[in-house]
């Protein structure tokens, strides 16, 4: 369904739902975008703005307590989870929740995720330029969605938006909450045309279907070498990440001894000491191997898996990077799009 | 008599603070603290001795000829010792007076005094004596004081990340200081302080000491492409980890 509205009437919608849902949004503190929760409308921030973090955390938080247990024995799951409406992600992060939702359905699911995940309403923001010259969406086709969303925005002319209602979800929401009129699929087309005109220079990767294979025949190609010799094993880049997803399980006992807590940190393949095991073996000792891996998992394994990119293209990983390594310059040496000699 | 471990405390070179914070707890703490151990020695607090210890932790840098006896001494009669702090771990902020001779440095810091007449360089406990776990920080955290405890008393390994401060930086959301023009040592010191530093407007200026393996030369890279002279960059690195293997693994007399 389309439908048709002003950014007056989003904004009192989204007063509107705040008296029933927390709203999380887009908004802006010091010298940062921050996807925050909003109290009044008047917090979020509109514009076109790359994160810290992704939304990833609304769903699988930094740090969460998974079971309370005592020494005599009792074990109590633990599922913190509340409505949520996500409000005005952009294409890129779509992609990324959608990726994750496969992740954490994966064999016996994950509960925690997936019941933080069912809460949500989740409107979009269509974005008709990039960010910033990191962003990379565009390689991936990422700047597209094409699934994740219960409604999606798309900006026109005078604070108007175009609304794609895409769910039964989010068709009781818009009816209980925004006002808006008839939309005509002539206005979406044209707002397409112009979308994939501004785009238009902005190729994808040369031979992205082909990534996985590419990839995999590339274990030893010198950009690996390049690349990992720089890197300080710091993790920043899997932090910021939309589609990474490792953690680590801790169980910490009260000082008292009588009880405890078993808690899931985000962990990171970058880090030295993740593939470190009991016996004081490293699988990847070398930051080399470790960018290798951590490249592989988004342009080769799990590719083949999500049938897509999972790198997304947001360029949060190469802001993040002290050491200015970037997944782009990697695909691009890969793939040969580049005429740089990498030996 | 108690079967309780016996834990006790020492100072060396340092400013007490690393101890204030291991005592720095609620009532509550301290009685569950104390059901789970002796404290036997600890002069901040109290004037007991005992000949043997489960554990010692000792605080301060190794800084004179008879801190040198007095930890070997201590070592002998424990069987755990843990380092209390960047002074004890890496020598921390004392390692500084290892840039200055002898009579220059007394002539500074005791005018006047001439019965002070030695002192060696500063050094980390681990220089001395083999040491068993370490608590790092200027000054320690007391959770993290606590849990190396629970660890210790559980026959666990004590978990000291071996990440970096970043890492919790970015879980934190902070901007990081780099897009500020400050130069922050974040990327190669071991995390554990929830990034306190660059949370709070600050930068970290590596006080926890290096992590394992840490890349130090794209570091100084990374430090020099941030307009830091080659000269500064290393400044940044003496300020706390002059005697921190990882950063400076040749220069050790
Ligand atoms: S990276 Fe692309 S899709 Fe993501 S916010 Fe920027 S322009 Fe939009
Ligand atoms: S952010 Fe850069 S330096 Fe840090 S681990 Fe990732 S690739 Fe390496
Ligand atoms: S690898 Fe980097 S650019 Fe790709 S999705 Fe992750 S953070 Fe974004
Ligand atoms: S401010 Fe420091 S600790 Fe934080 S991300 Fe930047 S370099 Fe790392
Ligand atoms: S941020 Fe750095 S300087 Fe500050 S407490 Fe942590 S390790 Fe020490």
């Amino acid at each position: 369904m389309l439908l048709k509205t002003t950014k007056t009437a989003l904004l009192k919608g989204i007063d509107q739902v705040l008296s029933t849902y927390q709203v999380a949004a887009l908004t802006k503190q010091d010298s940062r975008v921050l996807y925050n929760y909003v109290k009044t409308s008047h917090d979020i921030f509109w514009g076109c703005r790359p994160t810290v973090l992704p939304p990833k955390k609304f769903f699988f938080p930094p740090h969460e307590t998974l079971l309370d247990y005592t020494a005599d024995g009792q074990i109590i799951a633990k599922i913190e989870s509340k409505p949520l409406v996500l409000f005005g992600i952009h294409p890129c992060d779509l992609r990324g929740i959608q990726i994750l939702d496969e992740a954490f359905a994966d064999l016996h699911g994950d509960p925690n995720y997936l019941e933080r995940r069912e809460k949500a309403i989740i409107i979009g923001l269509d974005c008709h330029q990039t960010c910033d010259q990191d962003s990379f969406c565009y390689k991936v086709g990422a700047h597209y969605a094409k699934t994740g969303y219960d409604i999606m925005l798309y900006p026109l002319k005078d604070d108007q938006y175009l609304v794609e209602v895409a769910t039964d979800r989010g068709n009781v929401f818009a009816e209980q909450f925004l006002r808006a009129i008839k939309g005509e699929e002539k206005e979406l087309e044209e707002y397409q045309q112009a979308k994939a005109k501004a785009f238009e220079s902005l190729k994808p990767f040369k031979d992205l279907e082909k990534f996985p294979e590419l990839f995999q025949e590339n274990t030893h190609h010198p950009v690996w070498e390049h690349e990992g010799a720089r890197c300080l094993s710091c993790g920043s880049c899997v932090m910021v990440c939309p589609t990474c997803y490792c953690f680590n399980v801790t169980d910490d006992w009260e000082l008292n001894m009588r009880a405890g807590k078993r808690q899931r940190h985000w962990d990171a393949c970058m880090l030295h000491d993740f593939t470190t095991v009991a016996t004081g073996e490293n699988f990847r000792p070398t930051a080399t191997a470790r960018l290798h891996h951590r490249i592989n998992r988004k342009f080769n394994y799990l590719m083949k898996k999500h049938g897509q990119s999972v790198c997304v293209g947001c360029g949060r990983c190469v802001r993040a990077c002290l050491a200015d390594i970037s997944p782009k310059t990697i695909a691009e040496a890969i793939n040969g799009e580049d005429e740089k000699e990498w030996n | 008599m108690s079967k309780k471990p016996k834990v006790a405390f020492f100072d060396f070179t340092g400013c007490e603070g690393c101890q204030l914070c291991a005592v720095d707890l609620t009532p509550e703490q301290l009685f569950d603290l104390l059901a789970l151990v002796d404290i036997v020695e600890f002069r901040e607090v109290m004037t007991d001795k005992a000949e043997s210890y489960d554990i010692a932790f000792i605080e301060g840098s190794i800084s004179r000829k008879p801190d040198e006896e007095k930890i070997k001494d201590i070592r002998a009669r424990s069987k755990l010792l843990v380092t209390l702090g960047a002074c004890s771990t890496i020598a921390g902020v004392n390692a500084l007076r290892n840039f200055y001779p002898d009579d220059k440095l007394l002539h500074l810091v005791y005018p006047g005094h001439p019965e002070i007449d030695r002192t060696t360089i500063a050094r980390g406990v681990s220089e001395v004596v083999k040491v068993d776990a370490m608590i790092p920080g200027c000054p320690i955290d007391t959770h993290e004081f606590l849990r190396v405890v629970k660890d210790l008393l559980l026959g666990k390994k004590p978990e000291i990340p071996t990440y970096p401060v970043c890492v919790e930086c970015k879980m934190n959301e902070n901007t990081c200081v780099y897009e500020k023009g400050i130069h922050c040592l974040g990327p190669v010191i071991r995390a554990g302080c929830n990034a306190i530093c660059p949370s709070n407007g600050g930068y970290c200026f590596g006080c926890r000491g290096a992590i394992p393996k840490a890349n130090i030369e794209s570091m100084k890279e990374i430090l020099q492409k941030y307009n830091l002279s080659a000269a500064d960059a290393l400044d940044k690195f003496k300020l706390f980890l002059e005697r921190d293997k990882e950063i400076f693994p040749d220069d050790k007399n």
